[in-house]
């Protein structure tokens, strides 16, 4: 009977250390949450002046260390992608130095811990010297995780970064130069009714600080309405040029004339200004839409149908004569 | 990849793609993009988000010497301007 009472025990036992050391040989995921905002800064500056931008950085994964720091940018493509350039150039090195911390009280690179879920605000100071050369200027604030864990056995580790872009323009009279040029502004010449009508858009940005364009495409056709495409704003950085869709409800969309069934002359004017420059860029586009697939597909079948008659008209006039 | 905002190439659990060296200067890899602002589609509800999961694969050659590896995947994420 006691014996009995101690294997039940030890059975016992058995099951909890078994059911310990399964629930505990469950793995869990590295998770990785980081969020910034705000996601962009424009600022223009004139030299010896100052100004402060805060920052919400969220963690939602696990406990981290995080160090902040600038780094270069260029335009990587068309479309507003962003190239970071790890080595600097003699105008960037120096503008690094009007960079500040403000809040946390620590430098750049310099890390600190931040708990999951959690958020800090950094406060980032841009005082560019009396002295400041005019010229744009694109940094991305990078926030980083710390990986320097590795080492001790894992295979791998994982290290986040997340960056805000800044925007600077130095200027000293607020009046930077900002000259815009059509670079592309496309439809077909000649177009089927059934197909779509879509402008391609593409700016240059031939001055020296980087600029939005504020504008549309209005279409007339020869039978309907006009309608009004109007240009998202996107940011075109100085001496580089940028795809520019239309948008609406706040979203970006192709540049596309509504409507089912094209039929005529449709002539488009691409017009926009610079920010809020009253000076207009002006160009002109047309495009003839008809319904070339209707009419082959009705002549194909009148055709086909004539040849039909014609063989069986034969085939009759041969069955009559024998 | 599968989940939101990831690239089209990614057409199913098959496919996969090669991670850029950072020791050579190779152009990090997409692996999410999204030209609009993110939201939590298809219920549009606060917070706005996008969420996708990557499946690792290793290959490793028959010759490869014994011994331990390590390495350190990193993730960028950076806005358009």
């Amino acid at each position: 009977m006691k014996l009995n009472k101690y294997i039940k025990l030890i059975a016992l036992i058995s099951v909890i250390s078994l059911g310990y050391v399964l629930i505990n040989r469950i793995t869990k995921a590295q998770s990785v949450s980081l969020a910034i905002t705000p996601p962009i800064y424009e600022i223009l500056i004139a030299p010896g002046k100052e100004a402060t931008q805060s920052y919400l950085l969220e963690n939602n994964g696990n406990d981290t260390l995080i160090s902040v720091r600038l780094v270069p940018f260029s335009s990587s493509d068309s479309y507003g992608n962003v190239k970071l350039d790890d080595s600097l150039n003699q105008e960037q090195q120096l503008a690094l130095n009007w960079f500040s911390l403000e809040k946390p009280s620590i430098d750049f690179n310099e890390q600190l811990s931040l708990p999951g879920g959690s958020s800090i605000e950094y406060l980032l100071r841009i005082s560019p010297y009396a002295s400041a050369p005019e010229g744009d200027y694109y940094f991305t604030l990078l926030f980083e995780t710390d990986s320097s864990g590795l080492g001790a056995g894992r295979g791998s580790a994982v290290e986040t970064k997340i960056g805000s872009n800044i925007l600077l323009t130095v200027s000293e009279d607020g009046n930077p130069l900002k000259i815009a040029k059509i670079h592309k502004f496309k439809a077909p010449k000649l177009i089927d009714s059934f197909g779509s009508l879509v402008y391609d858009v593409e700016i240059t940005n031939d001055g020296t600080a980087f600029f939005k364009p504020q504008g549309d495409i209005t279409v007339a056709p020869t039978f309907g309405g006009i309608q009004l495409l109007r240009l998202t704003p996107y940011n075109i950085l100085a001496s580089t040029k940028r795809v520019i869709p239309c948008f609406t409800d706040e979203a970006p969309v192709q540049c596309r004339f509504q409507k089912q069934f094209l039929f005529g002359i449709y002539k488009a004017k691409l017009r926009f200004q610079i920010d809020d420059i009253p000076r207009y860029y002006e160009t002109e586009t047309q495009t003839i839409a008809f319904p070339f697939v209707l009419i082959l597909t009705i002549a194909i079948f009148f055709t086909a149908l004539k040849v039909i008659q014609k063989i069986s008209r034969k085939q009759k006039i041969s069955k009559d004569n024998r | 990849m599968s989940g939101d905002d990831v690239p089209s190439d990614f057409t199913d659990t098959t496919y996969y793609r090669p991670f850029a060296d950072d020791s050579l200067a190779e152009t990090p890899a997409s692996i999410m993009e999204k030209s609009e602002v993110t939201w939590d589609y298809p219920s549009n509800a606060w917070p706005w988000e996008s969420e996708a999961t990557i499946k690792y694969k290793v290959n490793i050659s028959a010759v490869q010497a014994a011994g331990r590896y390590q390495n350190i995947i990193t993730y960028v994420a950076i806005p358009s301007f």
